[in-house]
């Protein structure tokens, strides 16, 4: 038994318009104009021919005309058939919104979750007079029960209301796993066969859709269809990833990222503290590019941010960091040249370079007694004795003992090494050989070290595997050239400029930035960190949002066992007695690729996840959407047999009135 | 609405180059422009006959006495004044004037002073009646100067408020005429045809000579009211009919006129009446010059 339903029934209070044809015929009867005429009765004569057939014709058009109006405001009432209750009972329809991140993009007008969240509720409302019962659920990666099971468009209207949109990624695939393991269950509980209805309210972004391997749960045995409710799709959303951070020459920083999924010609800035400092163009013929910026007064934390100022996304167009300029890169210079050489001969005047590429260095009084922290790395060479309250400090140290070093006063702090001074001074320079250490490998092979003199002076030798000591260069011999442990670096080499030109080299002042860059306990520059993910808290049981120094509230950051996540894109920094990181939380990259997805696709996915039945997909744009989902979930619309109708009625008018009839 | 004046002197400029001859003679009192049937002095011959006693010696042909040897005398064509009566149609039904200036009774008293004005011209007798119910006005046939003044002056001044059966006027009128007199009538013949064609060709049976001009509007010609929705009320015999003006209707209507049109045009012809068809919308020195024969 087919009911019927209308989804604007004010429209139905307008039929008795369709009386308004023949009301104007009698009016127009009434209005009619009065002429004496002297031939009336020829008048009468000429009606008396085609009268029967006249008003056989009045009539017709007449009654077209007030059924074309009734039709017309049928039309417009959008009248909906939907089975009865008792059939209807055996409907389950289940509402799904997305609330991953990509949901949170900008729209047309409003943010594409909030459009969701406005046609759902709209969506109820109209079901609400059909009695139909809805379960809503949430889907991002997980799926989540919003309501505890088929509840009424009221409920599930408030369970809409309260969704907010998330940071993660989607899975349309987990999303129909569940459903058809949920519809499963309904079947096997009410043992009848179901009308299984799923609408999802989603971006349909590729992304969200995983390719489901294996199906675990029984199949349903009730009928499933599933409508794929989405708004309107914008374009590809660029993102920059790998974000790097290099201190060259000249106290310039180059920033280097890739933005892989920008458009050609699409802009990237770089700007700090709101400032644009630089800005490059995405040419497509590179992985990699690069910003330059120069920070002049390095003093503290800098925050940066990468942006795309035409990104779909509002919020995931932006990556930020921290650049940590001075507290970075102080150097503490202890050196004890076997001559007292200055000038362009001297590694002294090499280390003064450094202070042009950002670093700040302080040279150690004397060579002797304690210098007052911080510094980021402390620089020993040529020291003949290593002072004792210096050993023990836990700082990073980079050793580089003279020829004729004393030994004994580094075994404090090298111990499983040692330092063997060859019988026979080899008096031809070595070459240096990468050992297996990658990070380091990749920042050797930017410069050449073919040209680069080394005499060595010692046999260094690891005693143990369980010392923890790493050779990351090696003598072309096969001893380690240079190892390091923890925050502690020592080469076999010293750097005194009779044994070795090292000091003379550029790569000598990227080597120091390197070791500089790991040795240090903070964490690296440009630190990226994904919503969700969890990052160890170890000893930094304070967190705070950064720079502002708010304390996180509970909906921003969840600690566990784990470590904590943080689930708002922000800076944030920890901190405790280990220090403090500054930590630049972004979402998952991978919301950023909204490559729609295709119905093939997803309907491959459905069918995986063991769905039977038919799937379709419509646009969220139109009003006439929002009635064809109503009508997708309470049965079938008339509005095309309507319009049709309208059409025929209209041509069946038309030719009556040019056959004669021409009433009004 | 001013109704058409009859002393236009473009029109009567016009009227002086025509001349309304019958083709037929007439009989008259004084000498006109017509023939008469009587033999007379005018310069026009009519023909030969033998002689008998008592003619007048003055008119033997003495030429055809020489050639024949017998006596004939000459008999002239004499020529008469034509004794006219204008016949104006005052009732009610002339009184509309949708799809003309004018209306068919202001039309119609135009023509009737443009004609008085011809006739007089050439030194006939006009005399003028309105007809309605019975004969209202009545100007006897006098010739005259001063008569085209005396008839334009009703002309311009009468108004169409009558009532009744036009046959019963025309016959009244037609019933004082003599014969061989010429009877102008100047009506839109807006009543049965069976009542008016008999009376019509009793009179010209009777030796009156008649003139009808039919004067109808063109919006009767063709029906072509403005408005969907018309009820005609018949003026004289106050029927009111509904109908609208439906194309077929129209088309019905315009082949009813049309057909008693060609019923006048034809039965009357046969007769031996002149038969005018005049729409208002016409010119008036048109439909004059289509009256001389112009």
């Amino acid at each position: 038994m087919i009911g019927m339903y209308f989804h604007h029934p004010w429209f139905l209070a307008a039929l008795p318009l369709a009386l308004a044809p023949a009301v104007f015929h009698l009016l127009a009867l009434r209005r009619s104009v009065t002429v004496r005429f002297a031939w009336t009765h020829l008048v009468r004569r000429a009606l008396h021919h085609s009268s029967a057939r006249r008003k056989l014709v009045d009539i017709a058009v007449l009654v077209m005309r007030c059924l074309l109006i009734a039709v017309c405001l049928l039309y417009f009432a959008r009248p909906v058939g939907h089975v009865d209750p008792a059939v209807r009972g055996r409907v389950r329809l289940t509402l799904a919104v997305d609330t991953s991140f990509s949901m949170r993009r900008r729209g047309s007008e409003q943010p594409v979750f909030q459009q969701c969240l406005e046609r759902a509720d709209r969506l109820l409302q109209f079901l609400e007079p059909a009695g139909m019962q809805v379960d809503v659920v949430s889907f991002n990666t997980s799926v989540r029960r919003e309501t505890p099971g088929p509840v009424g468009s009221a409920q599930a209207r408030a369970a809409v209301a309260a969704l907010v949109p998330g940071w993660s990624g989607t899975d349309l695939g987990a999303l129909f796993q569940w459903w058809v393991g949920h519809a499963a269950a309904q079947d096997r509980e009410t043992g009848g066969r179901l009308h299984h209805k799923l609408l999802v309210l989603t971006d349909c972004a590729v992304h969200g859709i995983r390719d489901i391997v294996a199906v675990s749960s029984p199949a349903a045995t009730g009928h499933q269809d599933v409508l794929l409710w989405h708004p309107a799709f914008g374009g590809p959303n660029g993102r920059i990833r790998d974000v790097t951070f290099d201190a060259v020459e000249n106290g310039v920083v180059s920033v280097r990222c890739n933005p892989a999924d920008v458009a050609v010609g699409g802009q990237a800035l770089l700007s700090t503290d709101g400032r644009v400092v630089d800005a490059l163009i995405v040419d497509g013929m590179r992985d990699t590019y690069a910003f330059a910026w120069n920070p002049r007064l390095p003093r503290g934390d800098t925050p940066l941010e990468v942006r795309l100022p035409d990104d779909i996304l509002s919020e995931d167009n932006v990556f930020r960091c921290v650049y940590r300029g001075a507290s970075r890169r102080r150097l503490l210079c202890r050196i004890e040249e076997p001559f007292d050489v200055r000038g362009v001969d001297s590694v002294r005047f090499y280390l003064d370079r450094l202070e042009g590429a950002g670093w700040e260095v302080t040279w150690a009084p004397g060579g002797t007694g304690p210098v007052a922290p911080p510094w980021t790395l402390e620089l020993r060479a040529g020291l003949r004795a290593m002072p004792a309250d210096d050993t023990a400090s836990g700082r990073p140290l980079l050793v580089f003992p003279a020829a004729d070093v004393d030994v004994p006063s580094y075994e404090r702090f090298t111990e499983g090494v040692e330092f063997i001074e060859p019988r026979a001074a080899v008096r031809e320079p070595f070459r240096l050989v990468y050992g297996q250490d990658e990070a380091f490998n990749g920042f050797c092979a930017q410069y050449d070290l073919r040209n680069i003199e080394v005499y060595r002076t010692w046999r260094m030798t690891i005693t143990g595997s369980a010392s923890g000591w790493r050779p990351v260069l090696y003598f072309n011999d096969g001893t380690p050239a240079l190892a390091v442990r923890g925050t502690t670096w020592v080469s076999a080499f010293p750097l005194d400029r009779t044994s070795t030109n090292l000091a003379l080299k550029p790569f000598f002042i990227g080597l120091l930035g390197y070791i500089a860059a790991h040795a240090a306990p903070a964490r690296t520059l440009g630190a990226y960190e994904i919503v969700g993910m969890p990052v160890p808290l170890n000893d930094y049981p304070r967190i705070v949002v950064h720079p502002e120094g708010v304390p996180v509230s509970p909906d921003t950051v969840s600690v566990s066992p784990e470590g904590v996540r943080f689930l708002k894109p922000g800076w944030y920094q920890i901190s405790g007695d280990g220090g403090s990181q500054v930590i630049a939380v972004n979402p998952d990259p991978a919301e950023g690729d909204l490559t729609l997805a295709t119905p093939e696709h997803v309907r491959r996915v459905l069918r995986a996840a063991g769905a039977i039945g038919s799937m379709s997909a419509i646009g969220m744009e139109r009003e006439g959407d929002l009635h064809e989902a109503v009508a997708w979930c309470l049965g079938r619309e008339y509005a095309g047999l309507l319009a049709m109708l309208m059409a025929l009625l209209f041509a069946v008018e038309t030719a009556l009135s040019r056959l004669g009839g021409r009433l009004v | 609405m001013k109704p058409p004046s009859c002393r236009d002197p473009d029109i009567l400029a016009f009227l002086d180059r025509l001349t309304l001859d019958l083709g037929v003679s007439v009989d008259g009192s004084l000498a006109g422009r017509h023939r008469s049937p009587l033999s007379g002095r005018s310069l026009e011959f009519a023909q030969h006959r033998e002689y008998v006693p008592g003619d007048d010696p003055r008119h033997v042909d003495w030429k055809v006495y020489g050639r024949r040897d017998k006596l004939f005398v000459r008999q002239h064509r004499q020529e008469t004044n034509l004794t006219t009566h204008l016949l104006v149609d005052r009732s009610a039904s002339m009184d509309f004037g949708a799809g003309a200036p004018y209306t068919k009774f202001a039309y119609a008293c135009a023509l009737a002073g443009y004609t008085a004005y011809l006739l007089l011209h050439q030194g006939d007798a006009v005399g003028l009646s309105y007809l309605d119910g019975g004969v209202s006005i009545q100007y006897p046939p006098r010739g005259g100067e001063d008569r085209f003044d005396v008839i334009a002056g009703s002309l311009e001044t009468v108004t169409c408020a009558g009532s009744g059966r036009l046959s019963s006027g025309l016959s009244e009128a037609l019933a004082t005429m003599n014969r061989r007199s010429l009877a102008v009538l100047f009506s839109d013949l807006a009543e049965n045809e069976d009542a008016l064609l008999p009376l019509l060709r009793t009179a010209a049976a009777a030796g009156i000579r008649l003139l009808v001009v039919q004067v109808v509007d063109p919006v009767e010609r063709d029906l072509s009211l403005s408005g969907n929705r018309v009820r005609f009320l018949d003026p004289e015999e106050v029927v009111t009919p509904v109908t609208t003006a439906r194309p077929e209707v129209r088309d019905a209507y315009i082949r009813e006129f049309a057909a008693m049109t060609d019923r006048y045009a034809r039965e009357l012809m046969a007769a031996g009446i002149t038969y005018l068809l005049a729409s208002t919308d016409q010119p008036i020195p048109t439909t004059l010059a289509r009256m001389t024969g112009a």
